[in-house]
Order: C-alpha cells, then sequence, then structure tokens
C-alpha cells in the first residue's frame, strides 16, 4: 500500500522532480511532499500501487537517478497515466513550497496583504499613437 | 404554490446583484420606491480570496474556478456546455461575475452600434454611443474607472483614475507594438489605482481574476451595492427565482423564489427588472411559462434564448529571454490594441477585435503551463525547462466580435437541473466561418506583435474554451416586436411591467469586454423607467 514516506513512492517523488543541485534544493521527495499531495489528493496514492509495485520489482530506490528516469519513461502506457496525475500534483506541491518559491527568487508569502510595487512605465511613445489620429469609425 | 404569505409589495424587484442589477438598483434608490433585489448567492468575504494564502495559484481549479459546474457551490446552477465550444463562465453572488473578472472595461465603440448600416451584416442597434455617452460617464465615476485619455481608438472620454503602471512586462509589450507601428494604449480597469469612494488603492496583487482581497478591483459588492443599501434598497441574498408571475392582465406581478433553506416563497412587485446575464436570463424566462406565454415570458418573437454570442477569444502566450516580472500587477489589465478592431474586407472577415495584454504566471502556473504544453518534462531536464519558463512568459487575449446568429442558443435542459430542482440551461452553440477566419488572423498578428516585442516563441490556444464569460444577445433590443424581446430602452414588447438589463439585450457583441456598457445600459433604462414613470405600462 502506497503512504507518503514509502521509500519507493518518495523515490518516485525525486524522479518526478530532481533535486536541484544549484539551488542546493532537495527533490520532491526529499522535501517530503508525498504528505501534502496525499492531503491535496486523497485518493491518488492507493491508485499508485500498481506502479508503486512495478517500480519495486526494478528496486527502483536502489538505482541511480538515470536508472530511475529511464524505468519510469519506460511504463507501459497504463501506469505511466496513473504516473501522470502524481506528476501533476508533484508539481503543484513542489512550486508552492516555500524553500523552491524563494529559491527562484520570489517571496514566500501571499499577494495579500503586502501586494508588489511596479514600475509606472514609459509612456513617452503614446504621441505617436496619438498622432495617427482618430482611428474609429463615426457613425 | 409558494409555502408561505406574500412579502410585502415592492414597487420595483430586480432579479440578481451582478453587474446591471447593482447598478439600476443604485440608480433607481432616488426615487424612494420600494426596491427589493433578489440574488441566488450571498455576499463575498474579500478575507477568504485565494490571494490571501500560500495555496492560492491552485483556487482557480477549486471554488473560485471559472467555471459554475466544478466550483462545487450551492449558489451555481449546472449549465450543459457539452454542444458548445466554449464554455460557461460566470458566478453567482452579490457582485455576480464582476467577484472574478478581469476589470478591463472598456466601451463599445460608435461603429457597434451601426454594423447593418456600415457592414452590412446583424442588426444596428436602435440606440447609438451618444446616447450611452453620458452613462458610461457615470458608470466610470461609480466604478472607478483607472486609464488615459487622449485614445485616439475613441471618442474623447476621461477616464476617472490614473491608468495601470505598466510594469517591465507591459513596457516590453508596448515596445512591440510601437515596432510595428501598431496602436495601443493603457487600458481602461474598473481598478482604483488609488484610494476611491472609500476603496482602498491596488497594490498589484495579481490574481484579480479570483476576488481582489484589496477591494481595489471595481467588483460592484464594493462599488454600486454599498451605496445602493444606504440608499434604502433591500438587497436580500441566498434567494433564487424559480419564475416570474404573472397576472390575470397578462403583467408581471412578482416572482416565486427558494431560500437556502429550499422554502418557497413569493414576492409581488408593480415593475420587474430582470438582471441575470445572457444565460441566466432567458433561463428564467423560458422556465416562466403560464397560460398568457405558453412559450416563456416575453416570447411572443421566439427570440428568447436566441441569438447567443460570445466573444471567441484566442490566447497567444509568448515566451521571452528576460526576466519579465510578471506575477506583478493586475493579471488581465495591462495595455489594449484595437490596431485591427475596424471592418477591412481584406483581411477575409467583417468587424474585427482587440488584443489585451495579460501579466505572466507565478510558480505553479509556470509549471503546468510547461507541463500541459510538452515544454516542462519531469525527470531529467525538469530544472533547466522550468527555467526557461520562469517569469519569462506574458499571454495576450484577443476578442474578436461575434456576430448574432439564431441557432445559437440557451435553451432548457430537459433533464439537468439546479439545487433546486429548477430547470438548467443548455447551450447550444458553433463557431462561425467569419469567426474563425478573425481568429485565424487574429493569432497571426498577436504571434507578429509577441515576436517584435522579444519573444522567442509561442503558445497558441484559439478559440480559447473556457472564455465563455461574456453572454450576449439573448434577448435582443430592438424596435420591431417580431425580431426582437425589449424595446430601445429595455422594456419587454410583451409585458409592459418588465424589464432586462443584462447583456441579454445586446443585438450585436463588439469586439471589447461588455461589462461597462451593460452597466451604462442599466443605468439608462433607470433613467428612461424614471422619465416614464407616469406612463410606464401605456
Amino acid at each position: 500500500m502506497t503512504t507518503p514516506d514509502h521509500p519507493t513512492f518518495v523515490a518516485l517523488l525525486d524522479t518526478l522532480v530532481p533535486p536541484h543541485l544549484e539551488h542546493g534544493l532537495a527533490g520532491a521527495g526529499g522535501l517530503g511532499l508525498g504528505a501534502r499531495i496525499a492531503e491535496r489528493a486523497a485518493g491518488l496514492l492507493p491508485v499508485l500501487d500498481p506502479v508503486i509495485a512495478e517500480l519495486e520489482r526494478h528496486e527502483f530506490a536502489a538505482l541511480d537517478a538515470a536508472g530511475r528516469d529511464r524505468v519510469v519513461k519506460e511504463l507501459d502506457p497504463e501506469l505511466a497515466g496513473l504516473v501522470g496525475g502524481l506528476v501533476f500534483q508533484t508539481f503543484v506541491s513542489y512550486y508552492e513550497h516555500p524553500a523552491v518559491v524563494v529559491a527562484l527568487g520570489l517571496e514566500a508569502r501571499p499577494p495579500h496583504p503586502e501586494g508588489y510595487p511596479l514600475e509606472e512605465g514609459d509612456l513617452s511613445s503614446l504621441e505617436k499613437v496619438r498622432q495617427r489620429g482618430p482611428l474609429y469609425r463615426t457613425a | 404554490m409558494p409555502s408561505d404569505q406574500a412579502s410585502e409589495k415592492a414597487d420595483v424587484l430586480i432579479i440578481g446583484a451582478g453587474a446591471a442589477g447593482a447598478a439600476i438598483a443604485w440608480r433607481l434608490a432616488e426615487t424612494r420606491m420600494r426596491i427589493v433585489c433578489l440574488e441566488q448567492g450571498g455576499w463575498m468575504d474579500p478575507a477568504q480570496y485565494p490571494s490571501t494564502r500560500n495555496d492560492w495559484e491552485m483556487e482557480r481549479f477549486g471554488p473560485f474556478g471559472l467555471s459554475p459546474n466544478g466550483r462545487g457551490r450551492r449558489e451555481d446552477y449546472p449549465v450543459n456546455d457539452e454542444a458548445s465550444p466554449i464554455k460557461i463562465s460566470n458566478f453567482n453572488a452579490v457582485g455576480g461575475s464582476t467577484i472574478l473578472y478581469a476589470a478591463h472595461f472598456p466601451r463599445l465603440h460608435p461603429s457597434d452600434f451601426r454594423v447593418k448600416s456600415l457592414d452590412g451584416v446583424a442588426d444596428d442597434w436602435p440606440i447609438d454611443y451618444a446616447t450611452l455617452e453620458p452613462y458610461y460617464d457615470e458608470n466610470a465615476r461609480m466604478m472607478g474607472v483607472a486609464g488615459l485619455a487622449g485614445d485616439p481608438a475613441y471618442p474623447p472620454k476621461e477616464p476617472t483614475l490614473p491608468p495601470v503602471p505598466l510594469g517591465k512586462l507591459g513596457e516590453t509589450l508596448a515596445r512591440g507594438f510601437d515596432r510595428l507601428g501598431w496602436h495601443w494604449w493603457p487600458s481602461d480597469s474598473a481598478i482604483a489605482t488609488r484610494e476611491h469612494a472609500g476603496r482602498a488603492p491596488c497594490i498589484n496583487l495579481g490574481p484579480c481574476i479570483m476576488g481582489c482581497a484589496q477591494g481595489a478591483k471595481g467588483s460592484t459588492d464594493v462599488t454600486y451595492w454599498p451605496a445602493a443599501v444606504r440608499a434604502g434598497v433591500e438587497l436580500r441574498t441566498h434567494c433564487r427565482v424559480r419564475e416570474i408571475s404573472v397576472g390575470p392582465d397578462g403583467m408581471a406581478d412578482g416572482a416565486i423564489y427558494v431560500d437556502e433553506k429550499g422554502v418557497e416563497h413569493r414576492q409581488e412587485a408593480e415593475i420587474v427588472i430582470v438582471a441575470c446575464n445572457g444565460v441566466g436570463t432567458p433561463r428564467l424566462l423560458l422556465n416562466s411559462k403560464s397560460k398568457h406565454f405558453p412559450d416563456g415570458l416575453a416570447n411572443s418573437s421566439g427570440l428568447v434564448g436566441r441569438n447567443l454570442m460570445f466573444h471567441p477569444y484566442g490566447m497567444v502566450t509568448g515566451i521571452f529571454e528576460e526576466p519579465l516580472e510578471g506575477y506583478k500587477g493586475p493579471t488581465g489589465c495591462s495595455i489594449i490594441s484595437q490596431e485591427f478592431y475596424e471592418t477591412d474586407p481584406s483581411r477575409g472577415f467583417v468587424r474585427g477585435y482587440s488584443f489585451e495584454m495579460l501579466r505572466g504566471m507565478g510558480p505553479v502556473s509556470t509549471a503546468l503551463f510547461g507541463l500541459s504544453g510538452g515544454r516542462i518534462p519531469f525527470g531529467a531536464g525538469h530544472h533547466e525547462a522550468y527555467a526557461r519558463l520562469h517569469d519569462r512568459t506574458a499571454g495576450m487575449v484577443i476578442i474578436c466580435e461575434d456576430l448574432p446568429e439564431e441557432h445559437n442558443r440557451v435553451v432548457l435542459d430537459p433533464e439537468l437541473t439546479d439545487a433546486d430542482g429548477i430547470p438548467a440551461p443548455r447551450i447550444e452553440y458553433t463557431l462561425s466561418e467569419n469567426s474563425r477566419r478573425m481568429l485565424d488572423h487574429s493569432v497571426e498578428r498577436g504571434k507578429e506583435v509577441l515576436a517584435a516585442a522579444g519573444a522567442v516563441d509561442f503558445a497558441v490556444d484559439a478559440p480559447l474554451a473556457p472564455a465563455g464569460w461574456h453572454l450576449m444577445g439573448t434577448a435582443r433590443m430592438g424596435t420591431d416586436p417580431e425580431r426582437s424581446v425589449v424595446n430601445d430602452w429595455g422594456r419587454s414588447h410583451d409585458v409592459k411591467n418588465l424589464f432586462i438589463v443584462d447583456g441579454s439585450v445586446f443585438v450585436t457583441s463588439g469586439g471589447v469586454n461588455p461589462t461597462n456598457t451593460i452597466q451604462a445600459l442599466a443605468l439608462y433604462v433607470a433613467d428612461r423607467i424614471q422619465k416614464n414613470l407616469t406612463t410606464l405600462f401605456d
């Protein structure tokens, strides 16, 4: 039965979104996103049981990153379809994670109440637009 | 039969508290008539809007999604839109769909009212731009419209507030238009760019389309409604109207509605005003069958529900090589271009379209955009691919004019009902050849201008399926009772105390967002009701 901390499931998450060496970030499994995914999509983990069983047959958790990547990409279409739902949830949970948001150069906070400063921008070229004269048809 | 005694009779009953219902309620309040508004939704709590939470980006797939079919809210009614390539987007609450709109606030153009005369297609409106102009101005003051005077695409008009800032993204896109010598202008936006009428100024949160937690966006729950309620209008929430009732004389005499506990009530009224949008209004009229009106209320022409117009939307997303800071600023409002708005037969279609520039995407939306388009893989190469898109996308939507066709329509679904058992609407709509050609032309021009701005790759989605948020034409205005449902001031040809004031009455759609015109029409109809009060039912 697939659980958020099942070693093969964690390895699968790390395969879907691998560690980001440049940013010093763990992958989706290392960030512990399994629990968040289980919370967000309660019905998803049980559906993945046959995927986890197939990966275990390949001793997935013991493979290196390239080996894991190959195994997942060579899953038969039915199992690959099940992984598709997990990819969606993994991307969402990963890019919501505060450490990831900060690594992207953003602030790990909701937009409100602080908001964001925004440059007014240069409107000077509108003078040329204006000089074209009316574009509308009089009726 | 209703389960309780009639409430005290109202002078005016308004059904729907969205863009139009709010405007006409406020405007009629000065008559001191007893005005009651029934709204099937409730008041929204801005503190609960997604932008107050870290997981805000995913709310568009949940309770703040565009489709009423996927939100799981009791206040919504389902819409069977399987037979349409464009799906219905709306919202049911005090404020209606203005809760979720982007607040783009352009006007129609003078030529939009004279489509038949100028271009030989569809029909002319029975009113013109000059008729609505003072009401556009009044609406701008009430809604708080940001913009910049001098746009050569329009007759002179004065926005109330300074324009929404361009930001780096808007400036980048403007350069593309400049390089091609094409028209662009800061968008007219119902966004308080500085404090306005008790509303806090915009602080560039981004996701306006999931409700404005700041209260800067001009949704009618923060513009017209507070003023209307202060002026004495009674706004009754969580009241879903089942049908408009008719007296022995064939006049509307009120409405039967269901409260949130499922209990039926009756509200009598001297005047009934329907403001339920271009789908909800025909649904209600078709559900209001009686001995006098066996085919639905106000439907002697057979046109209730027909001539449904959307705006076929195209969406072109440009991918740039430089960061654009696109996550900052009102998501739907920066600049507009109407270079291709007026008819040019050499383009292969009649009428035209607007470009409206969007902002960029947040981190989750970027990931999902890349996933769905095959640009961001899982596994090896994921982070490199993500970095090529992060803060490097700028979108535009293209709003194509849709021409009225009788076969595009709203009917009652024979099986689908809402939570109260009231028959739900079904949409029958096909995209015309003219619209198809216009979309094709606009997408190519969109790519051209994004490339001129520096985009190196594009993603195209046209027609944009979830873009059925402009609902028009299904109870059209006109002087001929056989070819229209209401007269030139919104009064039903068949029922002289029944008025319609939403997008249903549009004769043609123009190629711009309709909310400003819907509200200007509502103010105009209110004015006409006031001026004709003593002879209203003649």
